[in-house]
């Protein structure tokens, strides 16, 4: 019994700066934007309002109003920004548990490297929070858009990385290696009007675009195009679903087509002197649809479809790159590839990879992808059924 | 420290010897020496009264009787007189003793005949032993007859005779065997022990019927003379584990054992553990098995509840369903019950721990529904985590005591109160309400009452540790019990046998069911030398068949 007394007081000891925190002193911050004005860096914390979320059964709690607030104050820097916003704030702010940083165009093109300053010396910021790109004014559109589809705008940014719809980039991602430091590319989060997007009839609605190259922590031109990014998010072997059309090998018209993952090895060669990254995407499609006259039967025509198949992807992944390369950010991070094969070449180019990158590295782009499923029917619809039933 | 070990160790010595030194005595000799011993003592001033109460005349030894047995009203003292004049007494207490058979078996054929001389009559009854009736024998120390009086026998006195008959028509009420009604089960037998220790040793016998079944019986309780017996199968058993049992109970000197708890908490090894290292069942064929085993069993009178030492926490994890069922489910819902001791031990305080320290763990989502559940709720987690659980408590107790016509009332009342409107009221949080149901359930789940009681009183420590220091505290909490429990022993045995100390061929009976062809050997620890239990290959029916094919 003393011995058990003597071992808890010793626990005593052990708390240090320990100490509870009931969930209802706490303000867990489910998004942080972060923009750029003329009087420095503003900072918005996005959290959801628990007390209005309480469930209805307490009579007189002010049920029905906002959900999801947003508490923003500018200041120099970063870091004062966060301390006056906590300042506003009736409850503690628990950054711990927030997945995403959205950030202003403006704040990327002048460097987010605070952010990946803040995110490396602070322990509650988890080196996975996903990082996102508004392209404008981040918290005036953020704060403004209606949400319809999930509770909270923040359950939205995660669906779109859980489902592979939005390119994933993290924090942990511009500080893989030191050689391509701060490079990356940062997914868009668009906000249409009501004509188009994600819902429409609603003032503004969120989705997704392209993708923004950031290089040593600063956006560049240009702005990928979705069809880029979804290259690019296959190189990042996060591509999800994808539906696409091909010309048809036989004759004029369409064939739809649809990948349900992309699977992708990238290794890096040396040939003729000269280093050489080679992407192999592999995957398989299924066929949803055909208004050309080509027959699924004839394997000599699949065979075709598959070859402009393989061709459509790596004319995608080499424009894709052909971009990027230009602007110098190394973005897949390929120096840890030459890094770990070639450790003697690489030390001699190191201290200017991003020059070798950019001049001298060569991409080669080997798809393989076939015709998994090709549906019930062999030709088209049109062909087999009404055009068919016109010629009796 | 060094002579505080030198005296632990010569005091270890000492016990040894001791110990070896009551082996071989004969431990009954012993029991009846200290009896002896004390009565000796008290009944020095009796004496004299003795000399009279064993002297052949019968007017003073009845006297002794009439004394003794002043203002008992049940008393009978039945005086009579066989042919020629030998007059004779009767004594007995009315309600414990069958008078019918002693008219049939005793009055009739002694009033029915003529005994000339008081030679002719002895003879009839002692050494020619005539009278219709078995399992009769005699006394000659009144005080002898006096307790078999008390114990429901008859005692005829004669004039002229210092023996006196005993005879054995003790006969009164018990209540008749019932379903066992706290250790239920669908496939087994339904049979639990009665209050009579005569009828739950017919109940074991009749499921092992081998002479190497023994019953050994000791009488405690100065007052109350209770019948207590050692059950266990000579030659499974280890005759360690029975001299170590006997030596332990022949310490119990009190005036009255009136449960098998009292023998319990005597013999067990360390009392105040929360854990109890010794079982007891209601279920004769649990004793049966346990015997089987290699374990004793202590039967006492008066008790519905036998008790089976050693015993380890996983047999107490097992359920007697369990050899009933089929294996496959049965090892299915063992799991279960493994993962329930889990929930019913760490739930709350694994709840307060992660919403007072740990918010970053619980997945976004989850955290704002629980947030937002808790934002009417006034009081701290960890608070509200201890009202509901003794509030919980509470509950359970009182509805083992509210008579059963009013159960139903305070269980509405109490489901009512807890569940719907303590969360309306926004006293309680609907989360806290979830796991405190939860974890109710879950300590249900352990077969051993006294096993989930125990961890059911252990959460409430957990809880403050978790609310004082979080998972970190919890593991500290986890750390301690489990070394508490690595420190426990039960006669002997490791209270983790068979997982530390690991035994492989024991834990087949731990962590799965194994099928009965398969369970060929008994469990180490109870029965070391004698470990087959059946032929191996009992499914050789099937071999057999293959060969043909």
């Amino acid at each position: 019994m003393r011995k058990l007394t003597i071992s808890l007081l010793l626990l005593m000891m052990l708390t240090g700066c320990w100490s509870s925190e009931e969930l209802n002193d706490q303000a867990f911050i489910g998004v942080l934007i972060i923009d750029r004005n003329d009087d420095g860096i503003e900072v918005t914390f996005g959290v959801p309002l628990t007390t209005n979320l309480a469930s209805g059964e307490t009579s007189g709690s002010a049920s029905g109003g906002e959900v999801f607030g947003y508490f923003s104050r500018t200041a120099p820097t970063l870091e004062e920004a966060m301390q006056k916003v906590q300042g506003d704030l009736s409850r503690r702010a628990n950054i711990g548990q927030n997945r995403n940083i959205v950030v202003g165009r403006r704040f990327a093109e002048e460097g987010i490297t605070p952010v990946l300053e803040l995110a490396a010396r602070n322990p509650n910021i988890r080196m996975n929070t996903n990082m996102f790109l508004v392209d404008g004014y981040a918290k005036d559109e953020v704060a403004k858009a209606t949400v319809t589809s999930e509770r909270f705008f923040i359950s939205l940014l995660n669906k779109y990385v859980e489902h592979r719809t939005a390119l994933q980039t993290t924090i942990k991602d511009f500080m893989l290696s030191k050689a391509s430091g701060g490079d990356g590319l940062l997914p868009i989060i668009n906000f249409s009007d009501n004509t188009e997007g994600a819902m429409v009839g609603k003032s503004s609605t969120v989705g997704t675009g392209g993708a923004a190259i950031i290089k040593k922590g600063k956006l560049v031109e240009p702005i990928l195009t979705p069809d880029q990014t979804s290259a690019a998010q296959s190189i990042r072997n996060q591509l999800g679903n994808y539906f696409f059309s091909i010309e048809s090998p036989t004759e004029n018209g369409w064939i739809g087509l649809y990948s349900t993952s992309v699977d992708v090895k990238t290794k890096i060669v040396k040939k003729e002197n000269k280093y050489h990254i080679v992407i192999k995407p592999t995957s398989e499609v299924e066929a949803i649809g055909n208004n050309s006259t080509m027959n699924f039967a004839i394997y000599e025509d699949v065979k075709k479809l598959e070859d402009s198949i393989d061709q459509f992807s790596d004319q995608l992944h080499a424009d894709t790159m052909h971009v990027i390369q230009q602007t110098g950010a190394d973005v897949f991070h390929f120096d840890r590839y030459m890094m770990v094969k070639y450790p003697q070449d690489w030390r001699k180019i190191k201290d200017h990879w991003r020059e070798y990158y950019r001049d001298q590295l060569a991409i080669d782009i080997d798809s393989d992808i076939r015709i998994r499923r090709k549906g019930s029917t062999v030709r088209s619809f049109k062909s087999q059924f009404i055009e068919h039933n016109e010629g009796d | 420290m060094k002579q505080e070990e030198k005296e632990k160790r010569e005091k270890l010595v000492q016990l040894e010897q001791q110990n070896e030194q009551m082996q071989q005595q004969s431990q009954l000799e012993q029991l009846t020496q200290r009896e002896q011993q004390e009565q000796q003592m008290k009944q020095d001033a009796m004496e004299q009264q003795e000399s009279i109460a064993s002297s052949p005349e019968l007017a003073p030894r009845l006297e002794w009787f009439k004394l003794r047995l002043e203002r008992v009203a049940e008393v009978v003292f039945h005086e009579f007189t066989v042919d020629y004049g030998h007059s004779c007494v009767l004594i007995y207490m009315s309600g414990m003793f069958d008078i019918k058979q002693a008219e049939r078996n005793l009055l009739e054929p002694l009033l029915g005949k003529v005994f000339y001389m008081k030679d002719e009559l002895t003879q009839y009854l002692f050494s020619r032993n005539q009278l219709p009736v078995t399992e009769l024998h005699w006394v000659d120390r009144a005080a002898d007859a006096l307790q078999a009086i008390l114990q429901g026998y008859g005692i005829l006195l004669f004039q002229g005779e210092p023996r006196m008959l005993v005879l054995p028509y003790a006969n009164y009420e018990t209540r008749s065997i019932v379903e066992a009604p706290n250790e239920t089960v669908l496939r087994g037998p339904r049979e639990a022990f009665i209050e009579d220790i005569g009828v739950n040793i017919s109940l074991l016998r009749r499921r092992i019927k081998s002479p190497l079944l023994k019953t050994e019986e000791y009488t405690f309780g100065r007052h109350t003379s209770t019948r207590v017996v050692l059950a266990y199968m000579e030659g499974i058993c280890k005759d360690s584990l029975i001299h170590e049992v006997r030596r332990r109970i022949s310490y119990l000197d009190i005036d009255g054992v009136l449960s098998s708890s009292q023998i319990e908490e005597t013999i067990t090894d360390r009392p105040s553990s929360p854990f109890t290292q010794i079982q007891y069942t209601e279920r004769p064929d649990v004793v049966s098995s346990s015997i089987l085993e290699g374990r004793v069993a202590i039967l006492v009178d008066n008790t519905p509840i036998a008790l089976l030492a050693p015993t380890t926490i996983f047999s107490k994890m097992q359920s007697s369903e369990d050899y009933y069922q089929n294996f496959v489910a049965a090892t299915a819902i063992r799991y279960i019950r493994y993962l329930f001791l889990f929930i019913s031990f760490l739930l709350p305080s694994f709840y307060i721990a992660i919403s007072t320290f740990h918010a970053e763990m619980i997945p976004f989502r989850l955290l704002v529904t629980v947030a937002s559940a808790r934002e009417v709720v006034p009081f701290p987690a960890l608070l509200e985590a201890f009202i509901m659980e003794i509030s919980f408590e509470a509950l359970r107790e009182a509805s083992v005591r509210i008579p059963k016509s009013i159960g139903q009332t305070v269980s509405i009342i109490g489901a009512l109160i807890i569940g719907t409107a303590a969360v309306q009221a926004g006293i309680v949080s609907a989360a806290m309400v979830i796991i405190v149901s939860v974890t109710g359930i879950a300590s249900f789940i352990i077969p051993s009452f006294d096993l989930g009681l125990s961890f059911r009183l252990m959460r409430f420590p957990l809880m403050l540790l978790a609310g004082t220091f979080g998972i970190f505290g919890i593991a500290c909490g986890m750390f301690l019990i489990y070394t508490h429990a690595l420190n426990l022993e039960s006669f002997g045995v490791p209270y983790l046998t068979p997982m530390a100390p690991s035994n492989r061929d024991s834990a087949k009976d731990v962590w799965m069911r194994a099928p009965w062809w398969r369970m060929n050997e008994r469990p180490s620890f109870a029965a070391p030398n004698n470990r087959n239990r059946q032929k191996k290959q009992a499914r050789g029916w099937k071999l057999e068949q293959e060969e043909l094919e």
